[in-house]
């Protein structure tokens, strides 16, 4: 069921009035585990055994692991897990991929197979991977307690569509009573709604226009494709970030804490912090389970970029079985390595291109390698690259009015989350590095008129007190008008498909 | 002697050392403070639709309506429910009348560029007098005109009645969904009529006296509405229509050709020989080369029953793709999809002027 179906809502109702009437917090957790449970088996019922076979043999593998003494016994195992999680992740997603390549390599007809893509194999395959992972590199204990690892498997509001959670972040949370708490449960909602928000007001809003262009860029002129293009780069941050917000505030008020899977990709200034702040527990799994076990940069300069490459071609193979998600996952894996290359000619505070236009060029790169990512062919995404380079120049002009409304809104949004991002890092840092005076003095006007203040329970959010008027007034009108414009065809969630 | 408070730490005797007090800051209590936040933001969104004013009553009996949702326009509709053009009508002058759902409506363009205003402005300009009336029933298909066309043709005696049908038409909206009147199918291809029409029933009287006093609440029960989607289906889900469409023996027929056949010998019978059915094909931004199921069927039915009937696909593809306009889509909607835009309407007007008018007069 979609976050944000009524389904869900009651749902998550049901939830939570079980957690509260649980006595004790073994029968939370396992209302939370039968509740996973049924969230999965909503889509199709079938999809349980897919989620419980590797769940089983990584739970197995890692006590084993863990026991055995020897070297090759404990690789064995490793590699046992590695073979099963792969494999089916391969025969589900990649089989039809394959077979339709070598069938075009060699003039055959397509092959028709009917595999259906279970929802969220990609993001459970990587999670129970790194179990097993870091319990070989012993950094982590292997869980003895089969019902709590299966809950930590199948925990429902990241199970889909992330965040990528590893067993060191969750598993120690087990011993939380997850009672619910008021404090927690305002910061949820607010975080939910922000999440909400982000989805329906703006993704939903976007991705008519967007879908329309994508469908049939030679029609439409080049400013057109190319606002099409900016649309999309929103629909996909807003998409993907609003579920990430409703998963990490319902997990806020269950008691869980999740990690943080954005901080405003956009505002950044190079490539490699681009990926520091989108889809981070992805990056970072990419990190520590790929780029580092392959030498990292500790081979040289060539078999860095290489690693580079190498990583973000299967993290583009990770999105999509096509190649143009290769494509945008070797553009990005470019993009990383000549980052590397000038970060090295010219290191530190002399580089250029850093600030404004590091940040112009950066996201400029990210939306044109979104084309690849969103063209579901090759001559789609040749066709908006000859319209953006004006080579074929006619076609319809269409504005679309929300676009530009909503584009303000989001830079406003990363300027109060920078600036209180800023603020909180300036008062837990020893240097006391003070903010440009326009800044810090345009923050406080902000924060004092409206009370808005970086909460530190909250992370990367700004929320809103609700124990002043102020508050209430903003957040009621906020609520309303989510309520007037949200979209009324409401689109899948885009990482669903992943 | 006097000592200086600021000198003595011990009190003076007779006098007491009083520290400054500081000013009270005015503090509601925390839920009262919630309370009027909340209702705060109810008043800005109350002031806040006034100010746009969805709907509004002036000049006595002009209707005024802003449309937001599709577009950004202003129409007026007449006492009777009549599109207005925008342009004055000429005494004695021929008038064609315009019947169609919310195509003619046109609530998402302004008076101006109506099929109907352009019309009048193309005759006009031409040297022709004429008047046209539109009429535009959201949501209504050829029940309703057949219905309506007997006071139609004595109230106006009109030169030409133009039926606009769309793809709806000749599917199943006349059985089922349509809002007013329905209709069933007889043996025979004819058609038996069937009331649906909606009764006001104890939410409409809420609405209604909650629309007369404030428009938030009002709103928000027509954006519900909205959310639980398909405005068809809302009549049928009343009890009442349910057990009237029931009654009279409403039954579904997948069969296109029969629609289209029923539905156009049913117009010819209503409006006889000055009958032209106008097909607004729904070209988006792509396809259009072929006829799609439902302009065929209903291009047959006309051929078989000899009435007047013209297809816009190709003006509106060769619109698209020689001149890279597209007849639907608003600056607020994805392009190609939803209500017929200014283009369209242009379009179809041309279309109908060319079908109704002689070559030779077409272009004086």
């Amino acid at each position: 069921m979609v976050f944000t179906s009524w389904a869900f809502v009651k749902f998550l109702a049901v939830v939570l009035v079980g957690l509260r009437i649980m006595p004790t917090r073994m029968l939370r957790q396992l209302l939370i585990l039968l509740a996973s449970a049924y969230f999965y088996a909503y889509w199709e019922p079938a999809y349980l055994l897919l989620l419980a076979t590797p769940s089983l043999i990584d739970y197995w593998c890692a006590i084993a692991i863990e026991d055995s003494g020897k070297a090759h016994i404990r690789k064995r195992w490793l590699l046992f897990s590695l073979i099963s999680n792969l494999g089916l992740l391969a025969y589900f997603k990649y089989t039809g991929f394959f077979a339709e390549t070598i069938a075009g390599l060699f003039g055959m007809e397509k092959p028709q197979l009917d595999i259906v893509l279970p929802v969220g194999i990609s993001f459970f395959t990587f999670k129970t991977l790194s179990y097993t992972i870091d319990v070989y590199r012993r950094e982590i204990a292997a869980c003895r307690n089969m019902w709590q690892y299966a809950m930590f498997v199948a925990y429902f509001p990241e199970l889909v569509a992330g965040p990528i959670v590893r067993a060191s972040v969750f598993l120690p949370q087990m011993t939380r009573s997850l009672k619910l708490a008021w404090p927690r449960t305002l910061i949820g909602l607010q975080i939910i709604l922000l999440g909400v928000t982000k989805k329906l007001v703006i993704a939903d809003r976007l991705a008519p226009f967007a879908d329309a262009i994508f469908a049939a860029p030679e029609l439409y002129s080049p400013l057109t494709v190319a606002s099409a293009v900016l649309a999309y780069s929103l629909q996909i941050y807003c998409d993907f970030s609003g579920y990430s917000d409703i998963a990490i505030g319902v997990s806020r008020i269950i008691g869980f804490d999740l990690p943080e899977n954005f901080n405003m990709p956009y505002a950044a200034t190079s490539i490699t912090d681009f990926w520091r702040r989108w889809h981070m527990t992805l990056s970072s799994w990419l990190r520590d389970y790929l780029y580092i076990p392959l030498g990292g940069n500790r081979k040289g300069q060539i078999r860095t970029y290489v690693n580079l490459m190498l990583t973000m071609l299967l993290g583009g193979l990770w999105h999509g079985a096509s190649w143009t998600f290769v494509v945008w996952g070797l553009l990005h894996g470019a993009g990383l390595a000549v980052h590397k290359l000038w970060s090295t000619v010219f290191p530190g505070q002399r580089r250029p291109f850093r600030g404004v236009v590091g940040w112009a060029l950066t996201y400029g790169f990210v939306c044109f390698a979104w084309i690849f990512f969103r063209s579901p062919d090759f001559s789609t995404a040749v066709a908006i690259v000859r319209k953006l380079a004006f080579i074929d120049r006619a076609g319809v002009d269409w504005v679309y009015s929300p676009l530009w409304i909503i584009l303000p809104l989001v830079v406003l949004g990363h300027f109060i989350g920078l600036t209180a991002a800023r603020q909180a890092r300036i008062a837990q840092s020893p240097r006391r590095v003070p903010p440009p005076a326009w800044a810090a003095g345009l923050y406080a006007s902000v924060r004092n008129r409206f009370a808005l203040k970086p909460h530190p329970a909250a992370g990367v959010y700004v929320l809103l007190p609700l124990r002043s008027a102020v508050g209430v007034f903003v957040l009621t009108l906020w609520v309303l008008c989510l309520y007037f414009f949200a979209a009324l065809q409401t689109s899948p969630f885009i990482y669903f498909q992943f | 002697m006097r000592t200086p408070l600021n000198e003595s730490a011990q009190p003076i005797s007779g006098l007491v050392e009083v520290a400054p007090i500081a000013p009270k800051r005015f503090r509601l209590h925390p839920l009262r403070s919630s309370v009027v936040g909340a209702l705060l933001a109810l008043l800005v969104l109350e002031l806040l639709f006034r100010l746009i004013g969805f709907e509004r009553t002036q000049r006595g009996s002009v209707r005024e309506i802003r449309h937001f949702t599709e577009g950004f326009a202003t129409s007026h509709f007449g006492p009777d429910g009549v599109r207005l053009t925008g342009n004055p009508a000429i005494q004695g002058a021929p008038l064609w009348l315009i019947i169609g759902d919310s195509h003619v409506e046109a609530r998402e363009v302004s008076d101006a560029t109506t099929m109907g205003a352009v019309l009048e402005q193309m005759a006009r300009s031409r040297g022709r007098s004429l008047n046209i009336r539109q009429y535009g029933w959201s949501g209504t298909a050829a029940p309703a005109y057949i219905v309506t066309a007997d006071s139609m043709l004595r109230a106006w005696a009109p030169e030409w009645v133009i039926i606009v049908l769309g793809p709806e038409d000749v599917g199943t909206q006349p059985l089922e969904t349509a809002r007013l009147w329905r209709m069933r199918i007889e043996p025979d291809t004819s058609i038996r009529l069937l009331d649906v029409r909606f009764r006001p029933s104890a939410a409409t009287g809420l609405r209604g006296w909650l629309r007369e006093r404030s428009l938030t609440p009002s709103a928000m029960i027509g954006g519900l509405s909205r959310q639980s989607a398909l405005f068809a289906q809302f009549t049928l889900r009343l009890p009442q229509v349910r057990g009237a469409y029931a009654a009279q023996g409403g039954e579904k027929t997948q069969e296109m050709g029969l629609i289209a056949h029923a539905t156009v010998g049913a117009l010819q019978d209503a409006y006889a020989d000055r009958l032209l059915v106008v097909y607004a094909s729904p070209i988006g931004h792509s396809g259009g080369e072929t006829a799609d199921p439902e302009e065929s069927a209903l291009l047959a039915a006309c051929a078989l029953e000899k009435v007047r009937c013209i297809s816009t696909r190709e003006s509106m593809r060769e619109e698209r793709d020689k001149r890279f306009r597209l007849s639907r889509g608003f600056s607020n909607t994805a392009p190609g999809e939803g209500h017929l835009n200014v283009v369209g309407h242009d379009v179809i007007a041309r279309d109908i002027w060319h079908a109704l008018v002689p070559p030779a007069s077409a272009d004086q």
